[in-house]
C-alpha cells in the first residue's frame, strides 16, 4: 500500500494538470476579494445593514470542490482515456488498493492545497475588509472551524472526483458531472416540499463544510450530522468505484 | 509457465475466443499468431487478469494473475506502447509504476539503459517516436525482472535495428529460463525469433507447434514449368507425385522478398504469361521430376525447388 501511494503521488505530480488544477484554485482568491471589495464599497457608501463578508469563505466556496474533485477526476481519467490503466493493472495486485491509493493521494493534496486556500482566502478577504465591522477574526465562534473545515471540505471534494470519473471512465463524463451535482439542489430545492428543500439544499460540500462549522444559519444539520454525511460520500464514492473498477474488463 | 485451459470470452453474443487450450513453456520463445480480430490482444487479456474470462482459466506460473503475490517481479507485460500519458518524462513514468512493486530507482536506469532510452529518460513521452514508445513499454515489462514476458506485437513500429535489437533481447531473456509469450500478426518475423508457434483464427486454437516443425512441413515442393503440363503431371502423377497448384504463384498476396510464393490445395495448373504452365509438385525431387519429363518427351523450361512462404503457410492455415 505504501509503495502504491508513492507510485501515485509520483503520477500526480508528473503531469501539468495537477499544477494547472492546483494554480486555477487561485481564481477562488480574486473572487472573494473582488466581492469584498465591493461588499466593503457597498458599506462605505450605505452605512451598515447590507451582507457582511464574514471569513470570505462563502463568496467563493463553490469554486474549491469543483476543481479539487477535477483533482480526483484527472487522478485517474487520463488513465482510462489513455488505456495506461491496464499497464497499471498489470503491475498492481488489487484493483481496490489501486483506487484506495489515488483516494489517499488526491484526498491529502487537496486537504493540503484547500486549507492553504481556505485561509489565503480568509487573509484575503479581511485585507478587503481592512478593519470595517464587516469582516470575522477567528476570535469569534465558527470563524477559524469554517476555515478549517473547508479544506476538509476539498478533500472529499478530490475522492468524489476520483469516484465518478472511475464510475464514469470518461473525463468530459466526470467534469460534467462534477459541475452539475452540486448545482442540482439548488434547482431541486424550488420543487421540493419542506422539510426536503432545506435538507437538499444543505447537502452540498460548501454547505456541509459550514455545517460541520456550526456556522449559523448554515443549513439543516448540525456537526455531527454534516460529518456523517461527508464521510458518506467518501464511502459510497470509494465503494461504487471499486465495485466499477473490479467487475469491468479493463 | 503459462497455462491456458478452455478458455473462453464473449463479447455479447460474439466469441473473441472459444475453448483455447495451450501451454506456453519457459526458455523459449513462443510466438502467438492471427490475423487481426482473432483473439490474441483478447487472450493476452485474460492471461493477464485484465478481462474476466466467460469460462476456463489461464494461469501464470501456476495460479491466476490476480492471485500473485508480487506481480510485477512474475510477470512483465506490454500490451499497446501507445497507451501511456504522454505528459510525463520517460523516467517518471517508469519510476511510477516500479514504485508500485517496490522496485528502486536503479533498476529505472538499467532498463532504460537496455531498450536505449537513456538519452531521452528525462524527455516527456508525448514526443516520442512509435518506436521510441515501443522501447518505453519493452522496459515497463521488463521493470521487475519478471519470469514471464508477455508482448503484443512489440514488433510495431520498430525500424529493422529495433526489430533485430528486440529479437536478441527476447531470445537471451528465453535462453535465461524465463517464458516468452509475443504476439504478431507477421509470420516470416515470427518464424525467425520463436521456438513455437500457437496459431489461433476467430478465437480458436489452429496450431500449436514448434517453429521448425512448421516450416518443415511447408518446405517441400518443386516448381516446373512446361509447355506440355497436362502430359507432364498425369506421369508425375502416375509417379506418385501430388501436383499442388501454383495458383496466385506470381499475383500472391504481400510476397516476401528472399522467399519463392505459391501455395495451396487444389490441383489447377496455372497458365503462366511466359512459355508453358506452372505446377507446383510435391514428393518428387527435382531429379526425379526432371527424369521423368526426358522419358515422357516432355519439354521442361523451369525446375526449382522451393520452399513456401510463411506468409502464405499461415494464410493456408488460417483460412
Amino acid at each position: 500500500m505504501i509503495n502504491l501511494v508513492a507510485s501515485e503521488w509520483l503520477k500526480l505530480r508528473s503531469l501539468r494538470a495537477t499544477y494547472y488544477t492546483l494554480a486555477s484554485t487561485l481564481s477562488a482568491l480574486a473572487l472573494t476579494g473582488f466581492a469584498a471589495y465591493s461588499i466593503s464599497h457597498y458599506f462605505d457608501t450605505h452605512g451598515p445593514g447590507g451582507d457582511p463578508v464574514g471569513t470570505g469563505l462563502s463568496l467563493s466556496a463553490d469554486i474549491p470542490p469543483v476543481l479539487f474533485g477535477m483533482l480526483g477526476v484527472f487522478a485517474i481519467s487520463g488513465e482510462y482515456a489513455t488505456g495506461m490503466i491496464r499497464l497499471t493493472l498489470t503491475t498492481i495486485r488489487s484493483r481496490w488498493t489501486l483506487l484506495l491509493a489515488k483516494a489517499a493521494v488526491v484526498a491529502a493534496v487537496a486537504a493540503a492545497a484547500g486549507q492553504v486556500l481556505a485561509f489565503a482566502t480568509y487573509f484575503t478577504a479581511q485585507a478587503v475588509v481592512a478593519g470595517r465591522p464587516i469582516g470575522a477574526s477567528f476570535a469569534e465562534p465558527a470563524a477559524l472551524a469554517e476555515v478549517l473545515t473547508t479544506g476538509a471540505g476539498s478533500a472529499v471534494a478530490a475522492v468524489l472526483g476520483l469516484g465518478l470519473a472511475t464510475v464514469l471512465r470518461s473525463t468530459p463524463g466526470a467534469l460534467i458531472a462534477l459541475v452539475v451535482l452540486p448545482l442540482s439542489p439548488t434547482v431541486l430545492e424550488r420543487f421540493l416540499p419542506a422539510p426536503w428543500n432545506d435538507w437538499i439544499s444543505s447537502l452540498t460540500i460548501p454547505s456541509l463544510a459550514r455545517q460541520l462549522a456550526a456556522v449559523p444559519d448554515a443549513g439543516a444539520f448540525g456537526p455531527s450530522t454534516a460529518a456523517v454525511i461527508l464521510a458518506g460520500y467518501v464511502v459510497v464514492a470509494l465503494l461504487l468505484a471499486t465495485l466499477a473498477i473490479n467487475h469491468r474488463d479493463a | 509457465m503459462i497455462e491456458v485451459t478452455e478458455l473462453t470470452k464473449l463479447y455479447g453474443s460474439t466469441r473473441a475466443v472459444s475453448g483455447l487450450t495451450f501451454r506456453v513453456k519457459p526458455g523459449q520463445v513462443t510466438g502467438f499468431l492471427g490475423h487481426n480480430g482473432a483473439g490474441k490482444s483478447t487472450t493476452m487479456r485474460m492471461i493477464l487478469g485484465l478481462h474476466t474470462p466467460t469460462s476456463g482459466q489461464a494461469l501464470i506460473n501456476g495460479v491466476r494473475k490476480q492471485d500473485l503475490r508480487d506481480p510485477m517481479r512474475e510477470v512483465g507485460a506490454m500490451l499497446d506502447a501507445t497507451e501511456v500519458q504522454g505528459g510525463r518524462s520517460a523516467f517518471a513514468h517508469l519510476q511510477a509504476l516500479a514504485y508500485a512493486g517496490g522496485i528502486g530507482r536503479r533498476r529505472v536506469v538499467e532498463v532504460l539503459e537496455e531498450v536505449g532510452l537513456t538519452g531521452a529518460a528525462r524527455k516527456r513521452i508525448a514526443g516520442f517516436s512509435q518506436g521510441m514508445r515501443q522501447r518505453l513499454g519493452i522496459a515497463a515489462a521488463l521493470l521487475g525482472d519478471p519470469g514471464v514476458l508477455i508482448l503484443d506485437e512489440p514488433v510495431n513500429g520498430l525500424d529493422p535495428d529495433g526489430i533485430r535489437w528486440l529479437r536478441t533481447l527476447l531470445r537471451s531473456l528465453a535462453a535465461e529460463g524465463r517464458t516468452v509469450l509475443l504476439s504478431s500478426h507477421l509470420m516470416t518475423e515470427m518464424s525467425l525469433t520463436a521456438d513455437r508457434l500457437i496459431i489461433i483464427g476467430q478465437g480458436r486454437l489452429i496450431e500449436d507447434a514448434s517453429t521448425a516443425d512448421l516450416l518443415a512441413r511447408f518446405q517441400s515442393g518443386v516448381l516446373v514449368r512446361s509447355p506440355h503440363a497436362a502430359r507432364l503431371s498425369s506421369a508425375l502423377e502416375a509417379a506418385g507425385a501430388t501436383i499442388r497448384p501454383a495458383q496466385d504463384a506470381n499475383a500472391g498476396e504481400e510476397p516476401v522478398p528472399g522467399l519463392p510464393a505459391g501455395a495451396g490445395v487444389d490441383a489447377r495448373p496455372v497458365r503462366d504469361a511466359g512459355a508453358g504452365e506452372e505446377l507446383l509438385v510435391t514428393g518428387l525431387t527435382a531429379a526425379a521430376i526432371g527424369d521423368i519429363a526426358l522419358a515422357n518427351g516432355c519439354a521442361v523450361h523451369e525446375l526449382m525447388s522451393r520452399r513456401t512462404s510463411l506468409e502464405e503457410a499461415f494464410m493456408e492455415i488460417t483460412q
